[in-house]
């Protein structure tokens, strides 16, 4: 008997699914984060609420969007695009389906856990052991289910760049993990400066060899979908494949500079956090040139404007992260709020737009219906792109008065500073109901087309012009 | 017969050219003071590392797209050619950079803890010829099996498989279209003009006096 579970496209949809509710729960506790930033005594004395301290409430935050959305996001997103780059089939929808429900209860019980005060204490690492051996277990699922599937492939022909990215999170994420969770053991065996050396390798690596290697492949996967031209260079995109994961493994150490961590240490991760330039311009430079006389498609695909503004992020991302990496940037900006920019610039406006483009790209061929309202996604990308650019320039903003002022005075005005940032965690908070609201719409959206969508007319594959199937060219301009 | 003859040439005089170039790189480089660096809060300690890496980028990416053939029409030949020492002055600067930062005394040696400083250098040279040894050896497995071929037709077969594209991509440009270029190139340009400008005005207005 053919289970709901077992049908095609089953695990990608129950992923998309759950990472929407995430996504709006998620942003739900940041939105209440930013607020008790403001007015520190909203819930004091409410029942229930007076538990939902900062301190609580901001990893419930930071869990959420991290490991509820975007993993969950990112695991559909391989559910959908790597059986396709490979011309295959998924392995296991079963195996999928029971995943995405395995994972997504450790995710609501490590929300429980850190709401009820249990943390283990590291950042991304603070959810209790049990979550971390059932998360470990879904990537290693995921990671056999995929590798099984691209081994079946009919296709023996070279790997197309999406598909290289995707097994190479695969390999590396669940080891990268591991190493930053306590080794899975029940306690932490490392003490000291040890301990936040390790804690900064995984902080920083499951951004680069999970979220950056799954969102790019992504990114490679949906340009020429959207635009139906060949990506402009696939020589330069695996340069930049082999280059990514060549250099990121260093540079956790960036989170420590000017720390008590030996001076080799972070030498070393300030260069590779240069050199992480090269692979970021791989990807600029294709999506311009794939992009070149297909501009007018940005007017009418949604999709496409949030790929757009996810490419133009990504470059501020990795311009901006190696920059504040230099010692004498990291003097003024380390602890402040311009370190909170950073962080959300690379997680909602490069990833999180890049997921948003994903799911309306193969939620129609997911479920044979048409996006419920073309307008809805008009309105989910402004608010998301206003709400995010206001977040992004208020605190980098802000994050430049706090190190200015610290080091004007050696810190002597700490809570002098403490109050200048009113203003600036108002403004926060304004943009985080900009994009609460984009979400729900977003969500909303979804569900209708998922409920009450038209069928889709079935398309047709795009002609193959004037090539010679196999062909070498250089450049392919219809 | 020509051709054969002139095939060892070229790649003679190609080498000696791409030597030429480590070395005038290397010279260049070396001949720059460690006083090109950023006084900080610590201490005074340099941030030159991050500026041999970056000129290193620099080269190393225009040499990548220039041998690649990815230039501009205009300059897509000269590209061609000089893409190639481009790479391998980008090359060179990383290796000056790299010398240059052995020769600063680090603050375990200054310390007396040179011995120690010697044996972290050897741990990093260990984990980085690992690491470099796995990736060479999944690359050249990958090349055995046609996987990587680092051809051009891996885009053409994935256009042309898997589930049909957006059915909006047919959709013939209208007039004035490229413009729209210019608002993400504007908004990347802004913001890293922004970076620079807001920690240089940080760093001489308030930070040097």
């Amino acid at each position: 008997m053919r289970l709901a579970l077992d049908r095609e496209g089953a695990a990608a949809r129950l992923f998309f699914y759950f990472a929407l509710a995430w996504l709006a729960v998620g942003m739900g506790f940041g939105l209440l984060a930013a607020t008790l930033m403001v007015v520190p005594d909203l819930i004091r004395d409410v029942p229930v609420l007076e538990y939902f301290t900062f301190g609580r409430v901001r990893p419930v935050h930071t869990n959420l969007m991290l490991f509820g959305w975007l993993t969950s996001a990112y695991f559909g997103t391989l559910f959908y695009m790597l059986p396709r780059a490979v011309g295959a089939k998924v392995w296991s929808e079963r195996l999928g389906s029971l995943t995405a429900i395995a994972y997504n209860l450790a995710v609501a019980g490590n929300m429980v856990a850190l709401l009820a005060g249990a943390n283990a204490g590291r950042e991304y690492a603070e959810s209790p052991w049990p979550v971390k051996w059932i998360t470990a277990a879904a990537f290693v699922a995921v990671g056999v289910n995929m590798f099984m599937t691209v081994k079946n492939r009919e296709d023996d022909g070279e790997l197309y760049v999406s598909a290289w990215y995707f097994l190479g999170a695969l390999v590396t994420t669940p080891v990268v993990y591991a190493i930053g969770n306590q080794f899975l053991l029940p306690t932490n065996p490392l003490r000291g400066v040890n301990d936040a050396i390790v804690n900064w390798f995984y902080g920083h690596n499951i951004l680069g060899y999970w979220f950056t290697p799954v969102g790019v492949g992504a990114v490679y996967y949906l340009l020429p979908k959207l635009t139906g031209a060949p990506i402009y260079s696939h020589r330069l995109s695996m340069i930049g494949f082999w280059s990514l994961f060549w250099v990121y493994g260093p540079v956790g150490a960036h989170h420590l500079v000017n720390g008590p961590v030996p001076w080799w240490v972070q030498t070393v991760a300030i260069a590779f956090s240069v050199m992480l330039i090269i692979p970021v311009w791989t990807v600029v430079t294709n999506f311009y040139g794939t992009m070149q006389g297909r501009w007018h498609l940005v007017r009418e695909s949604v999709p496409l404007k949030f790929v757009t503004a996810a490419s133009v992020f990504y470059f501020v991302t990795c311009f901006q992260g190696p920059m504040q990496s230099l010692r004498s940037v990291s003097a003024i900006t380390h602890f402040t709020n311009w370190v909170v920019a950073h962080a959300h610039i690379a997680l909602l406006g490069t990833f999180s737009f890049v997921m948003f483009a994903t799911i309306y790209y193969a939620l129609p061929r997911l479920t044979g219906r048409e996006i419920y309202s073309t307008r809805l996604m008009e309105w989910h990308f402004g608010l998301s792109l206003w709400g995010f650019l206001l977040m992004f320039v208020d605190l980098t903003v802000a994050g430049l008065v706090q190190g200015t002022s610290w080091v004007m005075t050696g810190s002597e005005n700490f809570m002098e500073v403490v109050a200048k940032m009113a203003p600036y965690y108002i403004t926060r908070s304004l943009s985080g109901v900009l994009l609460l609201g984009g979400q729900l719409v977003f969500i909303w959206n979804v569900y209708r087309t998922a409920t009450a969508g038209r069928p889709v007319v079935a398309g047709t594959k795009p002609e193959p012009a004037q090539l010679a199937a196999g062909a070498e060219l250089q450049t392919v301009r219809p | 017969m020509r051709r054969a003859r002139q095939a060892p040439e070229a790649i003679g005089s190609r080498l000696w050219r791409g030597a030429g170039l480590v070395a005038l790189a290397w010279a260049g480089g070396a001949t720059l003071p460690p006083a090109v660096r950023a006084n900080h809060l610590s201490g005074g300690e340099p941030d030159f590392v991050g500026y041999y890496a970056a000129g290193a980028i620099v080269l190393v990416f225009a040499g990548l797209i220039g041998a690649l053939g990815l230039g501009p029409g205009r300059v897509r030949l000269l590209g061609r050619r000089l893409g190639p020492f481009l790479l391998v002055a980008g090359l060179g600067v990383l290796l000056t950079g790299a010398w240059q930062y052995a020769r600063y005394p680090s603050p375990e040696a200054l310390l007396g803890g040179g011995a120690w400083g010697r044996v972290a250098a050897w741990q990093i040279a260990g984990t980085t010829v690992v690491f470099s040894l796995f990736s060479a050896a999944v690359m050249l497995w990958a090349f055995r099996q046609g996987l990587m071929g680092f051809g051009e037709a891996a885009k053409y077969r994935f256009l042309q498989a898997g589930d049909p594209g957006d059915p909006r991509a047919a959709a013939p440009a209208t007039g004035g279209a490229e413009h729209l270029v210019w608002i993400p190139l504007g908004v990347m340009a802004g913001f890293a003009l922004f970076f620079v400008g807001a920690v240089a005005y940080v760093w001489f207005a308030v930070v040097r006096p």
